[in-house]
């Protein structure tokens, strides 16, 4: 056996990773051979010397430089992406954000009827809304209604939430813009069309109701979730979720 | 779980995941860096790219052997710019034991740092992911993006020549 295939033996041992043969030759080979023996006891005073080097603490102004480097940061999967995605899990997270401000009370003011001329854009709010609405649960801050009412697509948020909450929509880029918004009642929200999004803001607990023209209805509507800035839940509603209403 | 929870929008699960690994990956860098400042920069350097590209994390790998490697090649990619590393600080690590045992180690403790700040970057990591942070020799393939049997051979060859150093300077470990 040569000096290296003992040496090879040796570390295996050490290590734990050597075979029941191994073993037994390396065993043979220390009982028959001294020099082999003073060798293999190099080799373990070095493991040993090698396990008294501890991890030392990071140094205290480590972490906060990591923290602001990561929040200076803005990965890619935290901008706005189209793609499907699953509500149900991802609204834990909007549940532990907004709940905590979401007591029991209503503070919800009642929204006025308007269904008055839909050919026209004008508003289906909530008290209108079709039992056949498709309604997402906010995780219990809130919730939207959506539903077809002939080339417009109707919404009914209602925010329990005393967070900025934010929900965007997303379509095919120029096919949605915003027909009419109503505001039922609370602090405050703001609803803007870019592009291939309509965004709706609530600063607290209030209810919007919101007319939106589609141009074409092959694709489904990306609608996404955030709170206080923080991205927390995304769904595609297809286009025969949303009904038809007329 | 927290590498979802993150990219769910939970605002804390990647804090976590820096109070998980912080020293870890610090102490990687550190040993293949063999400077303090320089660890403290692929530390962070790591994290930022970590979080940039969490969407491409695959769950079917180990988190640490992900973040590891990421750290790794920070440390590699920053030697290689500054050039090779001189040697490690010898204040940079402690020692197990009693007070008493530390009288008598410290030489040892002493030159096998220097030894090992003679070894290659490449040589360094492994037995500093092998002997330092207790991987397997699987683990430290996943890390490195190699296989096993390469991690063998390098942590032999590592291991040989940490021993030759040694050797030379009279030291017996």
């Amino acid at each position: 056996m040569t000096d290296q295939d003992l040496e090879r033996l040796a570390w295996e041992r050490l290590d734990g990773s050597i075979s029941g043969e191994d073993d037994a030759r390396l065993d043979a080979l220390l009982a028959a051979d001294s020099s082999a023996s003073l060798r293999f006891e190099a080799i373990q005073e070095l493991a040993r010397g090698l396990s008294m080097v501890v991890p030392v603490s990071p140094p205290a102004e480590l972490r906060p430089r990591i923290d602001r480097a990561v929040a200076a940061t803005s990965p890619r999967w935290r901008r706005p992406i189209v793609r499907v995605g699953v509500w149900g899990p991802r609204l834990a997270y909007l549940a532990a954000g907004l709940v905590a401000g979401a007591v029991a009370v209503r503070l919800l003011l009642p929204v006025p009827v308007l269904d008055r001329d839909l050919a026209s854009g004008a508003m289906i709010t909530g008290s209108a809304r079709p039992t056949a609405a498709l309604e997402l649960d906010l995780g219990g801050g809130g919730t939207l209604a959506m539903w077809r009412n002939g080339a417009f697509v109707n919404l009914d948020l209602s925010v329990q939430a005393s967070h900025q909450v934010e929900v965007i929509l997303e379509a095919r880029p120029g096919s949605l813009s915003i027909e009419r918004v109503t505001l039922g009642g609370g602090p405050g929200a703001e609803a803007a069309a870019d592009g291939a999004a309509v965004r709706i803001r609530t600063t607290g607990p209030g209810r919007c109701a919101i007319a939106l023209s589609r141009d074409g209805e092959e694709s489904g509507i990306v609608v996404r979730v955030a709170s206080d800035g923080v991205f927390l839940a995304e769904r595609e509603v297809r286009p025969e979720e949303l009904g038809v209403h007329r | 779980m927290l590498v979802e929870a993150c990219l769910s929008g939970n605002p804390t699960a990647f804090g976590v995941l820096v109070d998980s690994y912080e020293g870890k990956l610090f102490n990687v860098a550190l040993q293949i860096t063999g400077s303090r400042d320089d660890a403290m920069d692929v530390t962070q350097s790591a994290f930022v790219k970590a979080y940039e590209k969490l969407h491409t994390f695959n769950p079917s790998y180990r988190f640490f052997s992900w973040i590891y490697r990421i750290a790794i090649n920070e440390a590699f990619n920053l030697t290689r710019r500054k050039g090779a590393s001189s040697g490690l600080d010898p204040e940079m690590a402690l020692v197990k034991g009693d007070p008493e045992q530390l009288a008598s180690e410290h030489e040892l403790r002493r030159q096998l740092h220097r030894a090992l700040g003679e070894l290659s970057p490449e040589h360094r990591v492994v037995v500093v992911l092998k002997h330092l942070h207790g991987l397997s020799y699987r683990e430290i393939a996943e890390t490195l993006g190699i296989d096993e049997a390469r991690v063998k051979s390098r942590l032999f060859g590592a291991r040989q020549r940490l021993r030759q150093v040694l050797e030379k300077r009279g030291v017996t470990a």
